[in-house]
């Protein structure tokens, strides 16, 4: 208890925020590795989880994202390695862990001809804790999330039955939230007010591990994260981290064949001339970006966030 | 225990399902029996006309055949097979609902074990076969009576019935076995249709070839029906093959259960 008293996290807000040293992992990986046969799933995976901060975990499809993560959750035993949430150890603990423990999968699939209400009051009845207050939970999530507990699960859109999944996940008040691709399937405003009941969670003391390979929400919502790639971890960061070393993608369509057309600039990465287009990668000064396309002779300009495939690409490339 | 009374509540439609058809089954065969008892000396030129080995593949005793436990001992054959389908059907279904469903990840992320969800999906199982066999006895008893059964030896009747619950629940461990087995169903009825009739089969060539060494392939010729109901005669370690077997199936598929990775659906 003293540990806790005297290593408090401290939290001013999700983005910008200040971690304190914090003793307690709510989750802690030691070289977790699932194969199947020759094939790796994940290998040496080393990963903790600060109590109380949102961490996110990327990687293109199929680097072993969700392998850890079902892993985590007992669906998958490892091979080897350990892994231990809130001090328990996964394979020896696996139903205690489990209480504290809310997940949302990316895939979300029910029993057919149950009402809503009555798979939340079945998800609700594995868990040791007081039945009014979860169901108390469970109308506010659903009034939050505008979800109608009476229509059956068969009836509803994807999007609603995703729906169905996140108030499954969290009716409990789990101490650790487990999302694997969440928000597929959910309008835009439905989306926001997932991640603001996301925020609301952590505020409240709430551990958040988010797998994604959307970059953009990842970026809203996390403090540090990992990436992993064919199954390794191959970096662990602080959101700040990343975002000073990420660029945008650009797409110039010009008017004139683009060989006659010079861009003088620094912080232009993997230049590419085709015919009348010009692509490149650009990191700095998003002014300097601007008057130096002004000097050319534009027909279309697109500008975007890069792929999570192009700065594995670029990225690590350049480790390589 | 809320998975035992929803895994109940899931069959609820399939027990009532084959509470009818059961029913309907006996019904008709018993329906049959008046014609028989009625003529016996008519019905018994009849069954002679069949090779014994013929009668004795069918379950067809010319010495008990015109007592109503002879009949049932011959429409037994009928009423074990359609309860197998039902069995083997609950068996496949209990640990693969979750795979149909595609719910296997919101079940096994809850905060219990395998073993529990095991355990009370078995119970669950259990108690409907129960149930529905209990259903079927009195119907059963009804309907004898009402065709004319007069006297019945109530202890060959209640061993008979109580060996078609235990061919029940073998049907159901074999089931449960399968499912494990099998990284996917695609038919349930399809499976359990195929194993129950080609066990069945196999029983009735085991009984014509007149081959012992080969009776113990088929549940369904474990206990000969109708010796029993005329010398009282059962082969007593047939029936502990039959335990042991379902026992060994059960704690196979449990051992698997418990086992396997659950991958993502993709």
């Amino acid at each position: 208890m003293r540990e806790i008293v005297l290593f408090q996290t401290l939290r001013k807000n999700v983005r910008g925020s200040t971690i304190l040293e914090s003793m307690k992992a709510a989750i802690k990986t030691t070289k977790l590795t699932k194969r199947y046969g020759k094939d790796i799933g994940i290998e040496d995976v080393d990963l903790e989880v600060h109590e109380g901060e949102v961490f996110g975990f990327i990687g293109p499809n199929g680097a072993g994202k969700s392998t850890t993560i079902r892993t985590l959750l007992g669906l998958i035993k490892p091979t080897s390695g350990r892994a231990l949430i809130f001090g328990k150890d996964i394979t020896l603990y696996g139903p205690e862990v489990r209480e504290d423990i809310g997940y949302l999968p990316s895939e979300v699939f029910y029993y057919d001809n149950m009402r809503v209400k009555d798979l939340l009051e079945y998800s609700a009845s594995f868990y040791d804790k007081p039945k009014k207050q979860m169901q108390t939970r469970m109308y506010e999530l659903a009034e939050l999330l505008n979800l109608d507990l009476n229509k059956k699960i068969d009836d509803l859109s994807y999007g609603n039955k995703k729906k169905v999944g996140i108030v499954q996940g969290l009716l409990h008040s789990p101490k650790l939230i487990i999302l694997d691709e969440p928000t597929g399937g959910l309008d835009p405003l439905m989306q926001q007010t997932f991640f603001d009941l996301l925020r609301a969670e952590n505020k409240r003391g709430a551990t958040i591990l988010f797998s994604s390979h959307i970059l953009s929400e990842v970026q809203k919502l996390c403090d540090r994260i990992a990436i992993i790639k064919d199954g390794r971890i191959v970096k662990i960061e602080s959101m700040k981290d990343l975002q000073h070393n990420s660029y945008l993608r650009c797409e110039l369509e010009l008017t004139a064949p683009a060989s006659k057309q010079s861009l003088d600039l620094p912080g232009i990465y993997s230049l590419e001339r085709t015919g009348k287009r010009i692509t490149f990668l650009y990191r700095g000064d998003i002014n300097l970006l601007t008057q130096a396309l002004a000097k050319l002779q534009l027909h279309d300009v697109h500008l975007r966030e890069p792929e999570l495939e192009e700065i594995f690409m670029h990225y690590y490339q350049k480790d390589a | 225990m809320n998975v035992y009374k929803k895994e109940l509540r899931f069959m609820k439609s399939t027990m009532l399902l084959w509470v009818v058809a059961l029913g309907l089954v006996m019904v008709m065969f018993t329906a049959l029996y008046p014609a028989f008892s009625n003529d016996v000396e008519t019905s018994k030129r009849l069954l002679e006309q069949f090779p014994p080995q013929i009668r004795h593949m069918l379950g067809l005793s010319l010495s008990v055949f015109f007592t109503y436990l002879g009949f049932y001992a011959y429409i037994f054959s009928y009423i074990t097979l359609a309860g197998g389908v039902m069995a083997m059907n609950m068996g496949l279904v209990m640990l693969a609902r979750e795979q149909q469903a595609k719910t296997t990840d919101f079940l096994l992320t809850k905060p219990v074990t395998r073993t529990k969800l095991f355990g009370a999906k078995l119970a669950a199982v259990v108690s409907a076969l129960v149930g529905v066999w209990s259903v079927y006895v009195l119907m059963a008893y009804g309907a004898a009576k009402l065709f004319g059964a007069g006297t019945i030896d109530s202890e060959k009747y209640l061993v008979l019935n109580g060996v078609f619950l235990l061919l029940l629940i073998w049907f159901m461990a074999l089931g449960m076995l399968v499912s494990q087995l099998l990284h996917k169903i695609k038919s349930v009825p399809a499976l359990s249709l195929s194993f129950v009739f080609g066990l069945f089969v196999v029983g009735l060539i085991s009984a014509l070839i007149g081959e012992e060494k080969m009776r113990f392939l088929s549940p369904f010729k474990y206990v000969v029906y109708t010796d029993y109901v005329a010398n009282g005669t059962i082969d007593v370690p047939y029936v502990w093959l039959a335990v042991a077997s379902s026992v060994a199936m059960i704690v196979a598929a449990y051992v698997v259960y418990v086992r396997r990775d659950v991958k993502a659906v993709v």
